[in-house]
């Protein structure tokens, strides 16, 4: 089976509609794999349950968390991922390894393909607030061999970092998704809850608040919009300040955005058999990953020439 | 030349999105606004709105219209350069980022109404001067009693004979003292609804009994206050359809909101911030302001993109509503974080106020600047609109859209 190519705008509307159901799904973590291998041009048709690497979070190649050391024909790997969505139950880890600079091997950012259960690596599943099967990895001298390096053997790093560019874009559309889903339930919940007489909706306090998630939901709509269409334009890597820039925007707004509904939807709205809490909770955890805000600062800082590149 | 205090020496800024056409007329614009606004400094007035002196703002306008710039998004037919409304609004963006004294003029301010409503004999008579910069106009449609809410007008047109006598007293009016002539609107019909109770008008402000007065706002520079005292008004002074003025006047308000001169001061503004965070030399304070540029930064491309919705909408003969709100009201309020963040991280330098317009020199003149820039910024979200109607409007179109299947 060959790997087709991942149709960015068409994995940024499913995410849209995942995010806006409200439902866990491993749809951006299998398309974030898919975008890796397309990076590196693997197209062999294997899949992998998760993406371990926590350059996906902290968006930064020099991250060390998790160290690969040369070891014989292979590599040593230790160290932990403190965040892996869809990790419980994986059972094909794809990893991104930042390796140790040693003579003769290239460093850089290394692509592997592993089995789980594989002695050495240990999964915590964690309680999350985002129903993401998320977990902590811990690898304890893992003997890897070069035989599991996925795609060519030289530093991946530019070729991780616009798939991750790419990946970002979905995780923004979910994130949309879920936060206009929280902002329409917002408004019809207002436009027909009746107290002192007339709709919560009569109310400017509450007209008003509903321009600004309407404002906040548009304007990251429209941001994710000219990355995406960068990215089509440029042949799958989109312009990485752009793509920073409407990540700063998603994380600054969205959050708040579910936060009002919660608000609009008063005590209602607090339990647990509404949806409310559930896009609260999953645009507040992809704000965490594929950069939060003091690591797209740092980057945003960098490609605007204000502070040193990263 | 765009600015000496370069922004970003190794990097660069987002801009606007443009096509092939209008880049090739920004650059045109820019070119051409950065040559006029170079001896600038030479011509301040701190008493006027552009904060240049009348005599420089005459001469600039009248060279801008040469160039055909005033008029850009004119018809053809009526004498314009026939070009989609954006370009009318990239010229605008250009002005506002060289601070040149062409943003508020005639054609911006009254060409709206008077190409939607004016006869053929008013449009002969006025367009020529507006588009050419020759002349200097002024809309006065607030009154003491009637901001937001324009059906409390009170100024009356009352007829006689083949036209009005005009009798009232409006305020709140940019530039009055420095313009030829004005568009009101009054009262003609003390009995009907609103929709069909207004006329507008075109007054000459040497007409007898028209008295302008200049009132100090508080950023030092004056707005116009004035009295109709029975101004006799002639058939032809009427705009439009008698008792049509208030619809009239409602879509020429419209008309002019896509928001890109607030974008263009924001741009030059943060340009500077940037170029300054890059020579403080303590790094926990540069640090700290590089964070605060790239966090306004990114407000400004949402500006943009809010912007180019407008725009392109604008463009296409599409009626923007909300839209134009949400962009209105994000640009404003942008302005006023820029210059609350703007004079924090400057300190006690952008506490001394001096309205330099054009490059500041050093960190004195750029907090100078700022200090002018923290007072004015507090009127953009109250005129053209206050943003609580526009948040009104933005919400009626998400209450109307989510009200769909």
């Amino acid at each position: 089976m060959k790997r087709t190519r991942p149709d960015l705008r068409e994995a940024v509307e499913q995410a849209r509609g995942i995010g806006a159901s409200g439902e866990a799904s491993g749809h951006l973590v299998r398309t974030t794999c898919d975008l890796v291998l397309d990076s590196l041009e693997v197209r062999d048709g294997a899949t992998y349950d998760t993406l371990v690497s926590p350059v996906v979070s902290s968006r930064d190649p020099l991250d060390e968390s998790l160290l690969a050391s040369a070891s014989g024909r292979g590599w040593l790997v230790s160290g932990t991922v403190a965040h892996v969505p869809q990790a419980v139950g994986a059972s094909r880890l794809l990893m991104v390894v930042r390796s140790r600079p040693f003579a003769g091997r290239e460093r850089g950012l290394r692509v592997y393909s592993v089995d789980a259960a594989m002695s050495g690596i240990t999964i915590v599943p964690l309680t999350s607030i985002d129903a993401d099967r998320s977990a902590r990895i811990e690898f304890d001298a893992v003997r890897i061999g070069d035989e599991r390096a996925v795609g060519p053997s030289r530093d991946a790093t530019r070729a991780v970092d616009a798939a991750l560019d790419c990946a970002t874009i979905v995780a923004m559309a979910e994130m949309v998704g879920a936060a206009d889903a929280a902002r329409i339930a917002a408004i019809r919940w207002v436009s027909e809850r009746i107290q002192f007489g007339e709709p919560l909706a009569s109310r400017q306090a509450v007209a008003h608040r509903v321009a600004d998630m309407t404002l906040a939901c548009d304007a990251v709509g429209l941001l994710i919009e000219s990355a995406l269409a960068s990215a089509i334009t440029n042949g799958g890597r989109p312009d990485p300040l752009l793509v920073a820039t409407a990540k700063l925007a998603a994380n600054e707004h969205l959050p708040a955005v579910t936060a009002h509904a919660h608000q609009l939807h008063g005590g209602e709205g607090y339990y647990a058999d509404r949806p409310l809490h559930r896009w609260h909770r999953r645009v507040t955890s992809l704000a965490m990953q594929f950069g939060d805000r003091p690591t797209l600062r740092a980057r945003a800082a960098g490609l605007l020439g204000l502070a040193p590149a990263i | 030349m765009r600015t000496p205090v370069v922004a970003t020496p190794s990097g660069r800024l987002l801009e606007l999105r443009l096509d092939a056409a209008q880049r090739v007329f920004r650059d045109e614009v820019r070119a051409f606004l950065a040559a006029e606004m170079r001896e600038a400094r030479l011509h301040c007035d701190p008493l006027d709105l552009t904060g240049c002196s009348l005599e420089f703002e005459r001469a600039h306008q009248q060279r801008a219209g040469a160039r055909g710039y005033l008029g850009i998004a004119v018809p053809l037919a009526q004498g314009g350069g026939g070009k989609p409304p954006s370009f009318r609004a990239i010229y605008s963006f250009e002005a506002a980022y060289h601070d040149a004294p062409s943003i508020d003029t005639a054609m911006v301010l009254c060409g709206a109404p008077i190409l939607a409503y004016g006869s053929d004999e008013q449009q002969a008579r006025l367009l020529p001067p507006m588009i050419r910069g020759e002349v200097l106009a002024c809309i006065a449609y607030t009154e003491a009693g009637a901001g937001s809410d324009l059906t409390a007008i009170e100024t009356l047109a009352v007829p006689d004979g083949d036209g009005f006598v005009l009798r009232g007293q409006k305020v709140l009016v940019t530039g009055a003292h420095k313009s030829q002539w004005c568009i009101t609107i009054a009262r003609t019909d003390v009995e009907a609804r609103p929709r069909d109770a207004f006329t507008m008008f075109i007054v000459p402000l040497g007409a007898t009994g028209v008295r302008t007065s200049r009132r100090a706002t508080a950023n030092g520079w004056t707005l116009s206050e004035i009295r109709f005292d029975d101004v006799s008004l002639g058939r032809d002074a009427v705009l439009g359809m008698v008792g049509r003025g208030w619809p009239q006047m409602t879509a020429a308000l419209v008309d002019e909101r896509s928001g890109l001169a607030w974008l263009g001061w924001a741009t030059r503004l943060i340009e500077r911030l940037a170029g300054w965070a890059a020579t403080i030399p303590d790094p926990i304070r540069r640090h700290d302001v590089v964070n605060a540029v790239v966090s306004l930064h990114t407000d400004l491309v949402i500006g943009y993109r809010l912007a180019e919705r407008v725009l392109d909408a604008q463009d296409q003969g599409h009626s923007t509503g909300a839209d134009a709100a949400a962009s209105k009201v994000w640009a404003t309020e942008l302005l006023q974080r820029i210059a609350r963040i703007a004079l924090e991280v400057v300190g006690v330098d952008a506490l001394t106020w001096s309205p330099v317009m054009g490059d500041p020199v050093d960190q004195v003149a750029l907090g100078g600047r700022l200090a002018w820039e923290y007072i004015e910024r507090i009127h953009p979200t109250i005129s053209v609109g206050a943003n609580e109607l526009q948040r009104d409007s933005i919400a009626r179109a998400a209450f109307a859209r989510a009200a769909r299947p």
